[in-house]
């Protein structure tokens, strides 16, 4: 059994599933507090038209060589933007409907950029499935390079970031940047999203980045709990989901993300006691 | 700095795209002292208590809070004013425990990464015995408080950076009648302390007796003094668009104005 971990790929699977806990655990957890979770799908959804778009753009000679996680992120950017201008002036209604209107105009432009491509279309869908194990080399420093960004500044700005999703009038009051704070939040979500893509897909990004998060909410009694829950939560997902599928030959993420669901399902059940 | 009026609102008028919130509201608040914004809903209490703290934009006039002008100081102002949002505002979803709360406050101001030290600790404990929280619920989630005990919470993290006047948007939104009374309490005592405070509320009935000042607001100040003066019928009719009956007991007027809590 040991001997499967001396497998390259799946030894970056590992360290891919150990750098995404760490992204939930932090990232994910105040996506939950603040009430972004729905957000996180609508980027993951830009970032898959945006990877298409720089697909095209390469197949077709205009942006020869682009790589099509620059175009997840230029996308990814866009929406996080929009929706965070509308979280500043608008109401709830407001902030739904935009990201909703945003995550449909995404899967279209997606789908539309993909039927163009062709041939290549195969990249854009491997984008929207995703598999850890088929990480590469780059795709992990990439990993690592956010993941310790995202720890840093979470971990630096933990108190501010609390008090303005704890209660976000005081936060004004106390003269806190909270534009700021939104923003930063808003950014190292889509970046986090945007290094997930390939091993977890689309779909499933929201999955473990959010799920994790939302089921040690449940359980918690303090903030940093929360953190730490999500940290182990999605651990378990990400390492159970990847050794079931090495035994049952099926995609790890889908695993992960039916694993997740399950902790999170016992979590509604330890709430209600 | 002037050190007897707490705030002082010259010809105030804001307005937002859409409609007027507030229009040539005047008055001065004598240091220390209890006043009470009064109004229907939509009546610019909120606005006024946001516009007080700099935190809006004004079309007209002038706030001073001690003296100074909230926009010309905002960074002074802001260490000078605790403000107890609504209940409803908190975001109680969020597992964070009661002296926690309080915490909070104090170390975001200190800047990111402080480390609490054994004299802040003692601190919280101190402010949160000052506003009669029970220490069995110090560890509790802010969620499993009761109405009253999350505004007592709320209060205590409006203290603990020592300000010298305290804004409570709706204190009473789901407080009992006897915990009405404790807060009053802890507020009159902070009045001893050099504390001023203006609350929002909709029903000035249960707390008259501690209330120093009164502003009737509808988008205009309608009446501002002592709330016998304010407390009339025709300043009632004036602010809420009805008739409200007044009843007279000793030297207490008390309006029977319902409840017009949304």
């Amino acid at each position: 059994m040991l001997e499967i971990f001396a497998n390259p790929f799946i030894l970056r699977a590992l360290v891919a599933v150990v750098l995404m806990a760490m992204i939930s655990g932090t990232i994910g957890s105040f996506t939950v507090f603040r009430g972004y979770s729905f957000l996180i799908a609508g980027i993951a959804h830009a970032a898959m038209a945006g990877a298409a778009f720089a697909i095209f753009l390469d197949y077709y000679g205009i942006l020869p060589n682009m790589h099509p996680l620059f175009g997840a992120l230029i996308f990814g950017l866009i929406m996080t933007f929009t929706v965070g201008y509308f979280s500043q002036k608008g109401s709830h209604e407001t902030i739904d409907i935009a990201i909703g209107i945003s995550f449909a105009m995404a899967m279209s432009m997606a789908i539309l950029f993909i039927s163009m491509i062709r041939e290549y279309a195969v990249q854009a869908w491997g984008l929207i499935m995703g598999d850890l194990l088929l990480l590469t080399m780059f795709d992990l420093i990439l990993l690592v390079i956010i993941t310790s960004i995202t720890v840093f500044l979470v971990i630096l700005f933990y108190r501010e970031m609390l008090l303005i999703a704890f209660d976000i009038e005081s936060a004004y009051a106390l003269g806190l940047r909270v534009s700021f704070y939104n923003y930063l939040i808003l950014i190292l979500s889509t970046f986090s999203v945007v290094v997930m893509l390939k091993g977890v897909g689309a779909i499933l990004v929201y999955v473990l980045l959010v799920i994790p998060a939302a089921a040690a909410n449940n359980i918690a009694k303090t903030a940093s709990s929360v953190m730490i829950f999500a940290l182990i939560f999605a651990l378990i997902s990400g390492v159970l989901g990847l050794i079931l599928s090495l035994l049952l030959d099926v995609a790890p993420s889908a695993l992960a993300g039916i694993i997740a669901t399950l902790i999170y399902l016992v979590s509604l059940v330890i709430k209600r006691d | 700095m002037s050190d007897s009026i707490a705030v002082e609102v010259r010809n105030l008028r804001v307005a937002y795209p859409d409609t007027i919130a507030l229009d040539n509201v005047n008055f001065e608040l004598p240091h220390p002292s209890i006043m009470v914004v009064m109004g229907p809903n939509g009546a610019g209490k909120t606005t006024l208590l946001k516009a007080i703290m700099g935190l809006i934009h004004i079309q007209n006039g002038s706030i001073k809070v001690f003296g100074i002008d909230v926009f010309e100081h905002p960074d002074k102002i802001r260490r000078m004013i605790g403000y107890v949002p609504q209940r409803e505002k908190v975001s109680e979803h969020i597992p964070v425990r009661t002296r926690d709360v309080v915490l909070l406050a104090k170390l975001v101001r200190s800047g990111p990464l402080t480390i609490p030290t054994r004299r802040d600790i003692e601190e919280i404990k101190e402010i949160l015995d000052a506003v009669s929280l029970p220490r069995d619920t110090w560890n509790k989630r802010f969620s499993e408080l009761s109405g009253g005990q999350k505004q007592k919470a709320l209060i205590a993290r409006a203290l603990v950076l020592k300000p010298k006047l305290l804004l409570l948007d709706e204190p009473f939104s789901g407080v009992d009648a006897p915990s009405q009374h404790e807060i009053m309490e802890i507020l009159s005592d902070l009045r001893k302390k050099g504390i001023s405070t203006i609350l929002v509320t909709h029903d000035i009935n249960p707390i008259i007796e501690y209330v120093d000042y009164m502003l009737l607001l509808n988008r205009k100040a309608i009446a501002y003094g002592r709330p016998n003066e304010v407390l009339t019928e025709e300043n009632l009719t004036k602010a809420y668009g009805m008739k409200i009956k007044l009843i007279v007991h000793g030297e207490v007027c008390y309006a029977i104005t319902g409840d017009y809590h949304a």
